[in-house]
């Protein structure tokens, strides 16, 4: 089970963006956003807070530490 | 489609199933032909791989950006320690061939390029088709 829960594919869909437009936006491949929101892929700082800037919200709110 | 990403997937698809085809096909099939022939055509197959990805990259370099993002490194990083476990593995075997007769020690040291140089691309393959890599 993975250490991270995200509302990134809520966030996204709420922003109108596909995984392709949110991907170009952070300077990540399609199957990155996917990974990522499938918490298959555990992001680094660094995309966690590309991410939060570009659909405009918190680190925290994207991403949250599962209780295991 | 991000070519970069495809360019880098046939290239490394050339290398690692390039070996498996030549090892359990094409030389069953031409006995004759030495193996150092077959060698420098699996080189030559790694060398087509290479130069389709630089193409892939001078005509789309705003691919590579995203064809070697922070999950696609990763997932490179994995396939050397893939592949080291891997030679590791074949290292102990081909030990066990040599102080038991079975193959020389120059055999040996040859062939064990084979699983050095093919693991890691096998590894990159999969991560490819899993969406790991790109």
């Amino acid at each position: 089970m993975s250490l991270l829960s995200n509302r990134l594919k809520e966030r996204r869909t709420a922003s109108g963006l596909t995984q392709a437009a949110l991907a170009d936006q952070v300077d990540v491949s399609r199957k990155t956003i996917n990974t990522v929101e499938n918490a298959v892929f555990i992001p680094s700082t660094v995309l966690a807070l590309k991410l939060a800037a570009a659909l405009e919200t918190s680190v925290e709110d994207l991403f949250q530490l599962t209780n295991e | 489609m991000n070519v970069v990403a495809v360019a880098r997937f046939l290239g490394n698809f050339l290398v690692a199933f390039g070996f498996v085809t030549v090892l359990f096909v094409l030389m069953p099939m031409f006995p004759n032909v030495s193996g150092s022939t077959w060698a420098l055509s699996l080189f030559a197959a790694a060398g087509i791989g290479i130069f389709v990805q630089v193409i892939a990259v001078a005509g789309r370099p705003t691919d590579a950006v995203s064809a070697w993002d922070e999950q696609s490194k990763a997932s490179n990083q994995a396939s050397y320690v893939f592949g080291y476990w891997c030679v590791m593995a074949v290292f102990l075997v081909f030990l066990l061939f040599v102080l038991t007769g079975e193959m020389t020690a120059d055999q040996a040291f040859l062939w064990l390029g084979a699983p050095l140089g093919i693991a890691p691309a096998l590894y990159m393959v999969v991560a490819f088709l899993r969406g790991r890599a790109g």
